[in-house]
This record gives structure tokens, sequence and C-alpha cells, in this order.
């Protein structure tokens, strides 16, 4: 365990260094992931400029929803970005490379990219989300703890997304952004799920599980949760992360080698 | 011209090499309008005017704007940009063809196939989730406003390639643009609900031109040209033309010179 954390920070050092000589990047990326959030937040203020509640949610509530995705969403880049950068290397042979070191490719594939300009947004995301989740009313430790439960929960359903995205990139050659679908899937946590018809909100639930990773914690944190929804949350994230680790293993073993 | 076409139509046929990856990336065309769509109907469930739209206006916006983003922000200059970089824009500019026809012949065949398949897709929406629309009004004004949101936007894509001749770093720029596309344009919701200050700001800038303007001229019921007319938010629609052809000419004009000057600075090693 001491090896792989050891070289877990010898590879976010790395990859530190890499981004840091990209000056322009840090500045354009910064500008617009914040000029992203600014608009979004000023869009649920907009809404709510033009009606008290959304399907039975305040002001508060909604933006509680919307830092969730957040955090979630931004944790989940800051850990993985090294996803994005996947397929090149199997289509260029360079994977082959990966492998051969003496230790888990995941180290190098999955979290190899620990991305530090997304722990720049990340930490006030959590101080706004902290402020609105003191303002809510009825608020105990109880929910609380609940609600970090089921966002650890998300983020092993984000881990099982980016492990499935991987297998796909060595399964076929004909899907080059399969890590951006997922991304635009996940969007759609960003807000309740109650706000989407049907049948959307029950595919969106419950087939792919973005009502689970994204609505369910503030939910939980709410007191809007039953008992059978956590168990299902569980139940879930356990499921495709069996799944997804499984489609990586059956990816290996198909992956032909480039050689040289 | 029959070079040209060629290009078109191998454009059109690289898209279908990679069959899932183009199913793939129509289903994401699909997402991306399901969040403003059904964010703006819960609103309109509790609260049935918004501004000066009641929901079928509203939804009317959404969707005719989507429609008209599918054709004006499809775009390929990216390959410029990359291509700058590595080189290889040296095989075009060698090439018997117009650098810039050849471009926009590339850059048609995307806008086609966005808009070809936006329709079946928009129609879909429509269809299953019954949303009412209003039919498309004021086509003559629409087409020519139509026609400029298509070059602005082709002319500020080619600008953000041609920083390729400095830099490596196109892409966070056009990231920035993008967001600011996404969300300044008109994309999420009609600019004129948002307060007057930030409306009259936010009309100073290209963006409005290239979604907002023309979706919002289709689904006025008034004939925007008669003086009668209340206008767009205290602007009026001689106002709101009179500077989408400036940025039009702005928006040339700024190509022109950039690639001009990258052009002049380029230097690259044999191939």
């Amino acid at each position: 365990m001491r090896k792989v954390l050891k070289l877990f920070t010898v590879y976010a050092k790395l990859y530190l260094k890499m981004v840091i000589q990209h000056k322009l990047g840090i500045v354009f990326f910064t500008l617009g992931k914040l000029a992203r959030f600014l608009f979004l937040f000023f869009m649920i203020y907009l809404v709510f400029s033009k009606t008290n509640l959304v399907k039975g949610y305040s002001f508060n509530q909604m933006i509680i929803f919307y830092l969730t995705f957040n955090v979630v969403d931004t944790t989940a880049q800051l850990l993985f970005r090294e996803v994005y950068r996947f397929r090149p290397q199997v289509v260029s042979g360079s994977f082959d490379l990966i492998l051969l070191k003496p230790h888990h490719p995941f180290l190098r594939i999955l979290v190899g990219g620990v991305d530090f300009l997304d722990l720049i947004l990340l930490i006030p995301y959590i101080l706004i989300l902290i402020y609105f989740i003191i303002q809510l009313p009825n608020i105990s430790l109880l929910l609380i703890a609940g609600y970090l439960l089921l966002v650890a929960n998300s983020l092993i359903i984000a881990t099982a997304f980016h492990i499935a995205v991987l297998a796909l990139a060595i399964l076929t050659t004909e899907v080059d952004h399969a890590i951006m679908v997922y991304r635009d899937l996940t969007s759609l946590g960003r807000f309740p799920m109650e706000i989407y018809r049907e049948p959307i909100r029950a595919v969106f639930t419950f087939v792919i599980p973005v009502g689970i990773m994204m609505s369910f914690p503030p939910k939980a944190l709410l007191n809007l949760l039953s008992p059978a929804s956590y168990l299902l949350s569980l139940f879930a994230s356990s499921l495709l992360l069996t799944l997804s680790l499984k489609l990586w293993n059956l990816a290996l073993k198909k992956y032909q080698s480039w050689g040289g | 011209m029959k070079k040209y076409l060629a290009v078109l139509t191998v454009s059109f046929k690289e898209y279908f090499v990679y069959r899932i990856n183009f199913i793939l990336w129509r289903f994401r065309v699909v997402l991306n309008i399901i969040i403003p769509l059904f964010l703006w109907s819960a609103v309109l469930d509790r609260n049935p005017v918004i501004g000066d739209y009641d929901r079928t206006q509203f939804v009317s916006y959404l969707i005719y704007g989507n429609l008209i983003g599918t054709f004006v922000f499809g775009t390929r200059t990216f390959d410029i940009s990359s291509d700058i970089n590595d080189g290889k824009i040296i095989n075009t500019l060698l090439k018997p063809v117009s650098f810039f026809n050849y471009h926009f012949a590339k850059e048609m065949a995307d806008k086609l196939i966005n808009l070809f398949f936006a329709v079946f897709e928009l129609y879909l929406i429509v269809w299953f989730f019954k949303l009412q629309l209003i039919p498309p009004n004021n086509p003559i004004l629409f087409l020519p406003i139509f026609l400029n949101s298509v070059l602005i936007s082709y002319f500020i894509n080619l600008t953000l390639s041609f920083l390729g001749f400095w830099t490596t770093e196109v892409w966070p720029i056009r990231f920035v643009f993008m967001v600011l596309l996404s969300f300044v344009a008109g994309n999420y919701f009609p600019l004129d609900i948002i307060p007057q200050p930030i409306y009259k700001l936010i009309m100073v800038t290209p963006f409005p031109y290239m979604f907002y303007l023309p979706a919002k001229i289709l689904i006025s019921h008034e004939n925007p040209l008669l003086p009668t007319t209340s206008g767009y938010a205290g602007q009026s629609i001689g106002q709101l033309i009179l500077f989408s052809y400036i940025w039009l000419f702005a928006s040339y004009f700024l190509a022109r010179l950039v690639w001009r000057k990258g052009i002049k600075s380029f230097s690259f090693w044999g191939r």
C-alpha cells in the first residue's frame, strides 16, 4: 500500500510539472470553468426570480443540488483526468509500456494524472456548499453523515464509469469521446431528477444511475430519502463497480498489443 | 466548385466511418437540450408566463434556437489549429485548392449533417413529449440574420484557430469561447428575460447574434419591421440588425488580419 501511495504521489507530482508548463491553459481553463459555474448559478437565480418553488424545491435546496453535482463532478475530474488521455495511448501502442510496468495499470491510466487545477475550484465549491447547508432548517449530524456516505458512494459510481470508459477504449476503436458522453449524462444531475418528465426520469435514475449519483446525496441531506433508497444506492454502486471491473478484465483479455 | 463538392462528400463519408461514435455524438446533442427544456418547463408549470413568453413561445424559442444552433455552431475549424501546430497545414496550402473554400466545404458538411439529424431528433422530442410549437414567423427577416449568424460564428472560429500560429494552447482559449457561447448566446433561455442592464451589456457582444436574435425573430408574432412593434426589450430591431452586420464585418476583418499576420510568421520544417 505504501508503495502504491508513493507511486501515486510521484505520478501526481509529474503531472503537476506538466500542467505548469501550460500557463495559458491554467488561466483559460480555470476562467472557463469558473464562468460556467457562475452562469449556471445565475440561471438558478433567474429561475427563482420567476417562481418561488421548482418541483417543490426552494432556491437554497436547488443550489445544494447544483453544488453537490459540482463537488462530485470536480472530484472525479481531479482524480481521473488521465482517463481523458487513455484512448490515444491504446491507438498509438504506448499502453504496452504501461502494462509492462510492475504496478497495476490503474495507477497510471486511472489515477495517474491528478488534476490540481480542479482543486482551485473544488475548495470554493465545498465552502459555498457548507454555507448553504448551514442555512438549512432542521439539519442534523445524522443527515450530514447520510449525505457524506452517499457522496462517497457517488464517487464509487464515478470510478465505475471511468473504468468502463477505459475498457471501452480497448474494446472498440469506434468510440473516441465516451468520456464526454459520461460528462453530458451526469450533467443532467445538476438539478433534481423531478424536473425531468417520465420516462427520462426513470431511465436516468435506475438504468443510467445519474439520479442515484447526483440527486440522492442532497435528498438525504433534505431528509427526503427512504432507507430503501440508501440500500438501493449502495447496491447500485457495488454492482456498477463489479461490472466495470469485469468489463476491464474482458477488455484486457481482448487487447492486442502493438508490440515493438 | 467540383473540387469543393468532393471535399464536402468526403467529409460526409468520414462521419459515417465510426458509426457508434456518430450515434453517441448525436445522443450528446439530444442531452444538451433536455436540461433547459425541462428546467424551464418546471418553472412554467407554476408560472405560465415568463417575461413576454408563454409556454408555447418559450418552448418554441428553445427548439428553434437549438435547431439554428446545430447549424451555426457546428464547426470543423478546430482541425486548422492542430494542423498549424503539427505542420499539416502545409499539405493543404500546397494543394491546388483555395484554403478557405476547402475548409468552408468541410465546415458546411459538418453543419449540414448536424442540421439533418437535429431536425429528426428535435421532431422526436417534440412528438414524444407532446410539446406545442408556434409556426415559424418572419422568414424574410430571418434568412439574412441567420446567414449573418453562420458567418459570424465561422469567422470567429477561424480567428481562434489561427491563434495556432502563435501558440499550441488554442484549446483552452476555445474552451472559454464555447462556455461563453453556451450561455451568453441565449442557448438556455431568451436573453430578454434577464435584468435590463445585463441584457444590454450582452447585446454589445457578438454572441446573441448567433442564436438569440434569429430564434427570437422566428417566434415573434408581430412583424418586427413595422413601426408599431414594441421592439426587443427596449431595443429596436433596426438597432439589432445593425449590430449583427457590425459583428459580421468585424469578425471577417479580424479573421483576415489574424490570418495574414499568422501566415507571414509561420514556419515549419519540411514534410
